[in-house]
């Protein structure tokens, strides 16, 4: 029950971080952050439905369900890929408008 | 017991990474979640899931993050023709103030045969400031791009140095 709780309680923080941080490189490690947590949150709960890991080595085994953890791991090099994308976008954004600040890259966006 | 003491720890490493503002400092954070992240997979019976992340979230991701940290600290000069300790100096002062990397190329290395125009070159190489002679005015023109937060800056301490014009070109060229 206490992993559902903090899994929860990530992605809130998470969230909070997504919306307040100024600086681009942070908001994308908080997506990061908010992935890894909703990761969590699938992994734990499949974890209930058993008590061994899903590797049949002898009859009297009770394995979890193997299907969350197989999306998951897509899940994770899909998130990799994102953030390689994002953090392209922002080396170009950064050679254009020479910030990295969410606040000035809005207000120089605007004056133009 | 030690699930528990894992979770919490899970919480405080993110509250610490929201309320961090140093960017180095950030990505190590990032490592060593994703590091507590995958022991929680392995205790919740996911070792698979586990391997994934340790493999990914804690080397690639910091690497491919400090790559990103590392283009954002550096200001790239093209030089073309003569260069004096004069511009030289007035661009060390720059980047001191500005906390910037100062690294210089020459033309002759950035142009080859693909290149066509001036223009291109702030597409292609990143370059932040193009830097030539005028040998008949006998001052230093500082080609920067209109839309940089940097070239305001550039334009305000250039007014101490006569020598010293920085001229700036339209960015509706250099935009795919």
């Amino acid at each position: 029950m206490i992993d559902v709780i903090i899994a929860i309680a990530v992605i809130g923080v998470a969230l909070y971080g997504i919306a307040t941080s100024k600086n681009i490189i942070k908001t994308i490690i908080c997506f990061n952050i908010l992935q890894a947590a909703v990761i969590l949150l699938f992994i734990v709960i499949a974890g209930t439905t058993g008590y061994d890991i899903p590797i049949l080595t002898s009859e009297n085994l009770v394995p979890v369900d193997p299907l969350p953890q197989a999306l998951m791991i897509t899940a994770i090099v899909i998130s990799a890929s994102v953030t390689a994308l994002s953090l392209m976008f922002f080396v170009k954004i950064f050679h254009y408008y020479g910030t990295s600040n969410w606040e000035t890259l809005i207000s120089k966006d605007e004056s133009q | 017991m030690i699930k528990t003491f894992f979770l919490v720890l899970l919480l405080f490493i993110t509250l610490s990474i929201v309320l961090q503002k140093n960017n180095k400092i950030l990505v190590v954070l990032y490592s060593g979640f994703s590091l507590i992240a995958a022991s929680l997979y392995f205790f919740n019976h996911a070792p698979d899931v586990a391997l994934a992340e340790i493999a990914v979230g804690s080397a690639f991701m910091p690497l491919i993050f400090l790559i990103a940290i590392s283009k954002q600290t550096t200001f790239t000069v093209m030089q073309q023709g003569h260069f004096h300790m004069e511009v030289k100096d007035f661009l060390y002062d720059f980047c001191q103030i500005e906390n910037l990397k100062l690294k210089i190329v020459q033309s002759e290395d950035v142009f080859n045969d693909e290149a066509k125009g001036i223009y291109g070159v702030f597409r292609r190489q990143d370059i932040d400031v193009i830097l030539n002679y005028h040998p008949k005015m006998q001052h230093y023109i500082l080609t920067c791009k209109q839309s940089n937060v940097m070239t305001n800056k550039l334009l305000e301490m250039s007014l101490k140095y006569p020598s010293i014009k920085v001229v700036r070109t339209k960015d509706i060229d250099t935009m795919d």
